[in-house]
């Protein structure tokens, strides 16, 4: 920093405590992103501005970054975004300002400890399983982590690979919400119908909402439905998602063509948003989400939870972060240990048209498949009403006491 | 050493002018018969007749160059053509504002936040909408932030704003609360010179086939939901003669998804003075479409005043536009054109009547707002 730098910062610092003297404006938090694109981090972010608001709590997004997407056009107004830049001042300045005495981080860590010292109260949300991190990662997030008030994990599994990477241990598990007002509102009927899929209406069908990408893991449907379909030819997947990782596609499209299960996997165009719900209720009979890795619950499966679908996903510890889980069937993740995992592994993994949890994927499917009826009657949409984006953001206020 | 020396000359002389008589610095472009055809260059030649009694000061950095440039359109205006880059120019300029002791500026995008640091100096500022909303509509959220921090500085700072519409002040007073310490007063666009039409009170008939005659007159924007008028204009066919008037057709024509060859339905390029002659008055309804967010609901398009003026009823997905609704505009919903809700004759009649006393209270209220005008500039 050359003097100039350093007179504004001090200037800055300056304002900052008379502002807190003399502002009698409620007390506000700042939700501190590196990017506010459209993504699921960004979702979780928006719906904690848009609740704490809606409980009377000023609530700010600021950026690290200049990569700003549809999700600004979201907020109240927009001097409720702040693209820093990666200006520190700019951020004192900005919380002067409107008052902002909470910090709550997403990924980032920008200078928490230097705010920690200017008396903010710092928050810290662990949103995945930091697969790609070095030993040199957790070490620096270990020493920002130091200056939180509080660190907040997304699921009981985000939550046990951070204590065993890092032996923090003061972690409170807050699931993610869904908006559940904003499904339910989203009932336009659906354009895409069996018959317009060409499914039989005997056909057992399973649908898969996720992007395709690795960590999805899509390519182990090839091999599953190879399987089932020596036995039987009534078990269809739909797959129903945005191409993230356009090599990926290429990779997996490379294997279906090859493959006599081609016929029993389908891709769906698009679904806009509003159709979802009704798509969900009438199409398939299960939804399936074999993840390599997820943050814990997503909201696809409560998506598919609360239109009254059974879902088979990953067991990401699911006893534990899921109050209820009759109508959850799990499959064991494709590996053995997860603190073993890393980008290279699981990239690789991702390829495996062989998962060592092939067996149990198919056998899975199976008993989902004869037992479909039945278990569609148990499933209670009501109980995953829990996942709501209020009870997201109430346990939120509670944890924080702004 | 004599270029240097000539260009202190032409300075002193703008400075002179100044000093010897009440003037005032107009920061934005200068208008020009093309550009008039623009909203906004509209909006900054009515503010340029309101300030007859000035000498006219205009700052713009659209054309510039090495040294300040100066034209003189007439002789009781110029125009300084600056660089925004050149720290030597924002200093003269600075001077110059100093000296006039008023500035005014046609909305956030021409307001400088240095503006209000210049001693002894009034800054007004004209608000034609809602810069920071609008930057983020189109995804500049960058530009957003810049304007936004303008804005909060404009809405504390200024002498006075100058608002086209009650929406935009309650709008400002409502986002700054406590912050917003401005005066405000509220001038309408209205453009009476080029368009002194007054309804005589006489029904329009219908066509000869007993037709209303929908219109449309506008430009062919994302935001004025054309495709949304298409599918709408497509569905009742039949029930009208549509007379739609756009600076290009081809436009039109590329997002019509329907037939082309509809007897009901005319595209055209018209001039101004070809609508208030020929389309306007035989017109029963027109197109006004908008999305129901707030860069809609502030502003003040000159064509539903134009509408109302000519016995027209506004067709609407949200009547939430400028002050329109507040003063009592009655219109027929998008919705229920689409279904087939019209207004019998007798309905038609008592909205075109209630809108009459609409358009009078709109005139009212721009006439207020000029005495109010000249009030702050006498």
């Amino acid at each position: 920093m050359n003097l100039k730098r350093y007179l504004k910062f001090g200037k800055a610092v300056i304002n900052l405590y008379i502002s807190r003297i003399f502002n009698k404006n409620k007390k506000g938090i700042a939700f501190i992103v590196n990017s506010f694109e459209k993504g699921g981090v960004e979702q979780v972010v928006l719906n904690l501005y848009k609740g704490f608001r809606s409980k009377g709590y000023p609530s700010y997004v600021v950026s690290l970054s200049n990569n700003i997407g549809i999700f600004a056009n979201e907020l109240d107004c927009p001097n409720h975004l702040r693209i820093l830049n990666y200006d520190v001042i700019d951020l004192i300045n900005y919380c002067a300002k409107n008052n902002i005495r909470t910090l709550h981080y997403h990924y980032a860590t920008f200078n928490m400890k230097l705010m920690k010292l200017l008396g903010f109260k710092i928050f810290y949300t662990i949103h995945n399983t930091y697969i790609w991190y070095s030993n040199e990662d957790w070490n620096a997030l270990k020493s920002c982590l130091k200056y939180c008030d509080g660190i907040i994990a997304v699921s009981d599994w985000t939550k046990s690979y951070f204590i065993k990477k890092t032996n923090i241990k003061n972690v409170t598990t807050i699931i993610n919400g869904i908006d559940i007002k904003k499904l339910s509102e989203n009932n336009v009927s659906s354009s895409i119908t069996r018959n317009s899929l060409n499914l039989a209406p005997s056909d057992k069908v399973f649908v898969n909402v996720a992007s395709i990408t690795e960590g999805k893991y899509q390519m182990c449907f090839i091999k599953v439905m190879e399987e089932i379909i020596k036995k039987r030819n009534d078990i269809k997947i739909l797959l129903v998602g945005n191409i993230l990782d356009k090599k990926y596609y290429k990779d997996f499209m490379k294997e279906l063509n090859k493959s006599k299960s081609k016929d029993f996997i389908k891709f769906v165009n698009y679904i806009p948003q509003n159709e979802l719900s009704s798509f969900l209720k009438t199409v398939p009979d299960a939804f399936i989400l074999p993840s390599i890795h997820e943050a814990g619950v997503t909201l696809s499966t409560i998506e598919a939870l609360l239109n009254g679908l059974p879902v088979i996903i990953t067991d990401f510890d699911i006893k534990n972060t899921f109050p209820v889980s009759d109508d959850i069937i799990t499959i064991p993740t494709p590996y053995n240990n997860i603190l073993e995992l890393t980008p290279k592994s699981a990239k690789k993994l991702s390829r495996n048209l062989n998962p060592i949890n092939k067996k149990e994927i198919i056998e899975k499917i199976i008993y989902v498949a004869d037992n479909s009826e039945n278990l569609r009657k148990k499933v209670e949409p009501n109980k995953y009403k829990i996942f709501s984006v209020e009870n997201m953001v109430e346990q939120h206020i509670n944890f924080m006491i702004i | 050493m004599s270029k240097k020396l000539d260009t202190i000359k032409k300075f002193i002389k703008v400075v002179n002018i100044a000093l010897k008589n009440k003037s005032i610095i107009i920061a934005a472009p200068y208008f020009n018969n093309e550009r008039l055809k623009d909203g906004y260059y509209k909006r900054v030649k009515a503010v340029d007749e309101l300030l007859s009694n000035y000498k006219k000061i205009y700052i713009s950095y659209e054309n510039y160059s090495k040294e300040l440039s100066y034209r003189y359109p007439d002789e009781n205006t110029i125009v300084v053509d600056y660089s925004p880059y050149s720290k030597k120019h924002k200093i003269m300029l600075a001077f110059l504002i100093f000296v006039c002791g008023k500035i005014y500026c046609h909305s956030v995008w021409q307001a400088k936040k240095t503006f209000y640091k210049i001693p002894f100096t009034k800054v007004f500022v004209d608000v034609h909408g809602v810069v920071p909303e609008e930057e983020t509509l189109y995804g500049r959220y960058e530009a957003a932030q810049m304007y936004g921090d303008i804005e909060e500085i404009v809405v504390q700072k200024s002498a006075c704003l100058i608002c086209v519409t009650n929406k935009i002040a309650e709008h400002l007073k409502n986002k700054y609360g406590k912050k917003f310490k401005s005066k405000t007063i509220v001038l309408t666009i209205y453009d009476k010179v080029s368009n002194g039409f007054v309804s005589k009170g006489q029904a329009k008939p219908l066509t000869t086939d007993n037709k209303p005659i929908v219109t449309y007159a506008g430009g062919t924007m994302k935001w004025q939901k054309i495709e949304l008028m298409q599918d709408a204009i497509f569905k009742q066919i039949d029930w009208a003669v549509y007379k739609i008037c756009v600076p290009n057709p081809e436009e039109f024509w590329r997002t019509w998804k329907y037939s082309k060859d509809l007897k009901n339905l005319s595209v055209e390029s018209k001039t101004y003075t070809d609508l208030c002659n020929n389309i306007y008055p035989i017109s029963h309804y027109g197109f006004v479409l908008r999305d129901d967010i707030v860069v809609n609901n502030v502003a003040c398009p000159t064509k539903i005043a134009e509408y109302l003026q000519y016995d027209i009823i506004p067709i609407v997905n949200t009547p939430n536009i400028g002050d329109f609704k507040d003063l009592g505009m009655k219109y027929l919903k998008l919705e229920d054109f689409i279904s087939g809700n019209f207004y019998n004759d007798q309905e038609r009649k008592q909205i075109v009547e209630n809108n009459r006393l609409v358009f009078k209270k709109y005139i009212d209220m721009h006439n207020k707002g000029i005495e109010d005008f000249k009030k702050l500039f006498a």
